[in-house]
């Protein structure tokens, strides 16, 4: 079963796509805060990361760009979950290796379907 | 002839044969013959006649006789070869016979063999050509018959009488009318009365000229409907004359459709240029207007279509580019790529617009550069606003050099020539002098020049007080400016229309207690001295005042005045620190704090305030330093200092208020204890922007050189503060922007739960105990968002000032109840203890009921959030003589020291942001109640030991200004 990794710091966020994803056949695993984030990646290998981008301590976008320049993670597909609608924050995301950019309020139902269609193309 | 040829051969055939059987006979005969005679002859010697006789006779018998038979075969013989021979000659005539009989028929495909040599071989060869062209003919008309008929557009073939000859089937096809139905027909019977017109012109036109035309019309068909056609039609012509007309008839139906569509399309794109409220102007490469919409032919005139661009927009009659100007259409048709820049228009009247110009090509499918658009956007406005910061700029500039020249030296000469260079220089002067006034002599003395002839020089050198302009200014101390000396009617005579000055301004130098000289800047062409240069002329005449009186002083009593000296020096190093300071600031309060301070410490007064000037005319107080408690809510009438100040644009002084009849304060400043006062205007040319005034506790009489002072200082900063606005408006707008996108980012999350959650509930997975857990989530994160709604609306309320502060008395025991009524429930859940201390000397504090409960409620419930279960809360409310202190204290987790100058900031939520919820926006809020009732908050805390936040607010007893 592919394990989904799935780091925000809202406990709401957490819950509704664990159920979401479990709903849809996934292993989940998911974190709430971001220091231990990249630790937890390396211990879980997870086979995709759903992330949050504003989160206290280490932003969402700063787990992306040490996941993406690590070799042994870098194939890790990673989506970046985020209130930040505006371009400029889009475009930085793509730029940091960001594989899907995803803005709040978004509908867990496409999420799941985003998730498996990248899971399905690997 | 060919039949008497035919005679004349057979009868010449007969004959040869005759010929050549005859002659045989004929020698065989003669052999006959001549044996008879010669028998006859022997016989006649020997007389023996009547034998001869017989012989004769049975000879001639037998002769004939034979001859008869002979001849007779003979002949029979000739006639059949002759019959023969000419058989021969008879083939080759019937095969040409039969020949012509299979061409009638149509056959062409026969080959005739050529029997002889002779003529008839020759006309059967020239036959078997002419078939051979005859076929290729042939085949070639029936395949261009093929080609019309398989032609897919319609053709009609007309005589001279438009009467039809001849039509193709892809008429028929297209039109439903047979070939029988057309041909005799005229055109015009296919034509509706108004295309029969169209028709008519056309061809009239036409055929008389023998010319091709090609029209578009409209064909009635069999059905009644009308058909678009393009007619191309050429004129037949045969042997050099017309005699009739060939018409080829395109089907245009999808050409028209194309037409509509492509109209759909550009009235499409015409409304849309149409509603964009720039101008925007399509034009080709002659410069030329093609077309424009509606916000340029309202901003430009109706009939700007088909004029040249410059003659619009500059009033010119060539390109500008010719005149050497950066021309973006060029450009664009020059470099092919989009053009961006900032140009002078000028508009029907003349006046300067500032526009800003983006013109991009217009391609062909090509590629080529065909027309230009050019979108024209005004933003004279906003260049104004930067041409006016940019000039107040440059005169603070100009001030703070004079400023630092002053105090480079004490030298009266070299001041003044630098002063006056550096004058000349800044407002484009051809020349200038300074006079300094001889008391003794009454005349004033030239001290320098600049740029003056030497006739005048010579002249001017002393001025008699009251003399010309110089000595006139010298004794009124008004300024005196023309912008033409020679048409200027009140000066009748001078030395400086004698040297052909015209532009001409002479400004006194003002010393503390008279005048001390003046300055005179000239032109040897008009100018005009606006406001604000004889603002800035006025402000150095007073500082170089300043300086002359110090060079004197110095000069005169180097010893006796040490102490006064160190104070002149300072007092103009305080101006030049004061200008450079102003020069640098862009914020307001930044300025007014910086003025302020500096009267405060050069007049030695207890208290400065600074009066902003309101839209309606009445005063508001924006700054106060050393009142206490400090305050905003002094009222001032029209018997104030500061408020006669404003109106006669004049300083105003009390020197003691108990020896004044006059009753300017008010009871609260009398409370104070305040005994003199001093009022200043601000003044930025004709325009006030407010009043300084200084207060003591002590009589005092100003004197004239701290007023002296004081109006500089109100120069520079009415100057800087006319700056600092303008900039504030551009900080203003990117603020908004700020807000705006952070708000939004803001309610993404919150909406995200609903969104999400309720989404995932409505596809009904999940039930039961986590679906209640689901709505539970959405509930809460719904209040956030109200919440945060709230709190912001009621800050932006508060800062925008839309609401007034309900002022009531606060009876701070009931307040504190109801703040513990409204969190009852969540106190309850922690279990957290609330103890309330309330001191009991209600003094009528008088502020915002429903405010400060929001602020406490705020302040608790921030206790409440960040504290753990079952910890302690205290609310206690003291009072002392002027202050209500407000505390509120828990021993919940802290705040870390990173976090503390960043609280009260929108939407920050520190490190605990994560274990609770909320808005981020509480502080803030908290802040803008304190800030409306002019109190203070302090927060102190320790992490993991508790919180303490310490509100302070002053006592009021008046009511709100």
């Amino acid at each position: 079963m592919p394990k989904v990794m799935v780091i925000d710091d809202e406990p709401f966020i957490l819950m509704m796509i664990e159920d979401k994803l479990r709903r849809g056949g996934l292993d989940v695993v998911t974190l709430r805060e971001s220091k231990s984030a990249v630790e937890a990646i390396r211990r879980e290998k997870p086979d995709l990361i759903i992330l949050d981008w504003m989160m206290p301590e280490i932003s969402g976008i700063n787990i992306c760009r040490t996941i993406k320049t690590d070799p042994d993670l870098s194939r890790i597909p990673v989506f970046m979950l985020t209130a930040k609608g505006q371009e400029d924050d889009e475009k930085l995301g793509i730029r940091c290796g960001v594989d899907r950019y995803i803005t709040k309020p978004f509908s867990p139902r496409i999420l799941l379907e985003l998730v498996l269609e990248q899971l399905g193309s690997k | 002839m060919f039949k008497i040829k035919l005679i004349y051969r057979f009868l010449l055939n007969f004959l040869i044969f005759s010929l050549a059987l005859v002659l045989p006979l004929s020698f065989s005969l003669r052999k006959d013959i001549k044996a008879v005679f010669t028998n006859m002859e022997a016989l006649m010697e020997n007389k023996r006649l009547d034998e001869a006789r017989v012989i004769e006779d049975e000879f001639f018998r037998e002769t004939f006789a034979h001859m008869m038979s002979i001849s007779f075969y003979a002949f029979f013989l000739a006639f059949v070869l002759a019959l023969f021979s000419s058989r021969r000659f008879l083939k080759p005539i019937r095969a040409l016979y039969t020949g012509a009989e299979a061409v009638k028929r149509g056959d062409l495909d026969i080959k005739i063999p050529v029997y002889s040599a002779d003529e008839l071989g020759e006309v059967t060869a020239i036959f078997n050509e002419m078939l051979a062209n005859l076929r290729a003919k042939t085949e070639e008309l029936q395949n261009k018959d093929t080609y019309v008929k398989t032609m897919m557009d319609a053709l009609w073939v007309v005589d001279n009488n438009d009467v039809v000859i001849d039509i193709n089937p892809a008429f028929t096809k297209m039109f439903g009318y047979d070939r029988d139905q057309a041909v005799g027909s005229s055109i015009y019977d296919f034509l509706d009365a108004e295309n029969a017109m169209i028709m008519k012109r056309e061809l009239g036109l036409k055929r008389r000229r023998g010319e091709h035309s090609t029209y578009e019309i409209n064909i009635t068909a069999r059905d009644g409907s009308q058909i678009p056609v393009l007619i191309t039609g050429a004129p037949i012509v045969r042997n050099g004359e017309v005699v009739g007309k060939i018409g080829i008839i395109k089907d245009f139906r999808d050409q028209a459709n194309l037409v509509k569509e492509l109209k759909g399309s550009r009235d499409y794109l015409e409304t849309v240029m149409n509603s964009i409220e720039d101008s925007i102007m399509i034009i080709n490469t002659d410069y030329r207007i093609l077309k424009a919409n509606v916000a340029a032919l309202e901003r430009y005139g109706k009939e700007i279509t088909g004029k040249k661009c410059y003659e619009i927009t500059q009033n010119s009659f060539r390109p500008c580019w010719m005149d050497g100007e950066d021309c973006p259409i060029q450009e664009v048709f020059t470099t092919g790529g989009t053009c961006k820049t900032i140009r002078e228009h000028y508009d029907e009247g003349g006046a300067k617009r500032y526009v800003e110009v983006i013109a991009s090509p217009i391609r062909d499918s090509e590629g080529r550069i065909i027309e230009a658009l050019k979108v024209i956007r005004d933003v004279t406005e906003r260049m104004v606003h930067l041409e006016e910061m940019e000039r107040r700029n440059r005169e603070l500039i100009l001030l703070n050099s004079i400023a630092s020249i002053i105090n480079k030296s004490l030298k009266a000469e070299e001041i003044f020539s630098s002063v006056l260079d550096r004058l000349i220089g800044a407002l484009d002067m051809d020349g200038g002098c300074v006079f300094t006034i001889d008391e003794d002599a009454r005349e004033l003395i030239c001290l320098c020049q600049s740029g003056v002839a030497e006739q005048c020089t010579a002249r001017a050198v002393k001025v008699k007080l009251g003399d010309d302009i110089p000595g006139r200014v010298a004794v009124t101390g008004e300024v005196m400016t023309s912008s033409n000396l020679d048409t200027d009617s009140r000066v009748p005579v001078s030395i400086f229309k004698d040297s052909k000055i015209k532009g001409y301004c002479c400004i006194p130098i003002r010393g503390k207690e008279r005048i001390l000289g003046v300055y005179c800047l000239f032109k040897f062409r008009e100018h005009f001295f606006t406001m604000e240069e004889e603002k800035i002329l006025l402000a150095v005449g007073e500082m170089a005042g300043l300086a002359l009186e110090n060079s004197r002083l110095y000069e005169e009593m180097k010893e006796m005045f040490v102490t006064q000296k160190g104070r002149r020096l300072q007092e103009q190093r305080d101006l030049l620190g004061l200008s450079s300071k102003l020069t640098s600031a862009n914020n307001i309060d930044e300025v007014v704090h910086s003025t302020a301070s500096l009267i405060k410490a050069y007049l030695s007064s207890d208290s400065v305030l600074f009066w902003g000037k309101r839209d309606d005319g009445s005063l508001a107080l924006v700054y106060s330093t050393g009142l206490e408690p400090p305050t905003r809510f002094i009222r001032t009438d029209t018997g104030s200092t500061e408020a006669q100040a404003a109106r006669m644009c004049e300083h105003v002084s009390i020197e003691d208020i108990d020896a004044d009849d006059r009753s300017p304060f008010t009871d609260d400043m009398k409370k104070m204890g305040i005994r003199s006062a001093l009022s200043m205007p601000v003044m930025v040319g004709e325009h006030l922007l407010g009043v300084f005034t200084s207060l003591s506790r002590t009589p005092r009489r100003y004197r004239d050189d701290e007023i002296h002072f004081l109006r500089i200082i109100s120069s520079i900063f009415g100057v800087a503060l006319e700056r600092s606005r303008l900039s504030e408006k551009h900080e203003l707008d990117r603020m908004k922007t700020d807000i705006i996108s952070s708000v939004s980012y803001e309610l993404r999350t919150p909406l995200s739960a609903i969104v999400g959650l309720t989404e995932m509930l409505m596809d009904g997975e999940i039930r039961g105990a986590r679906a209640e857990k689901y709505l539970k989530t959405v509930y809460a994160e719904g209040m956030r968002l109200s919440e945060l709604i709230s709190d912001l609306l009621s800050i932006s309320r508060l800062e925008s000032g839309e609401e007034p502060v309900r002022l009531s008395d606060i009876d701070f025991s009931e307040l504190v109840e109801s703040v513990e009524k409204t969190l009852d429930a969540d106190i309850r859940a922690k279990n957290i203890s609330l103890v309330t201390e309330v001191d009991p000397d209600t003094a009528g504090f008088r502020g915002d009921r429903e405010r400060l409960k929001q602020l406490l409620v705020n302040l608790v419930d921030n206790a409440v959030k960040y504290s753990d279960e079952g910890c302690y809360i205290n609310l206690k409310v003291r009072y002392s003589e002027e202050y209500v202190i407000l505390e509120v204290s828990d021993t919940g987790w802290g705040i870390s020291e990173r976090d503390i100058p960043n609280l009260g900031k929108r939407f920050y939520r520190g490190d605990h942001g994560r274990r609770t919820k909320g808005t981020g926006l509480g502080l803030a809020l908290c802040r803008e109640i304190v800030r409306i009732h002019l109190g203070s908050i302090e927060i102190k805390s320790v992490l993991n030991r508790g919180t303490t936040v310490i509100v302070t607010l002053p006592y009021r007893r008046l009511e709100d200004a």
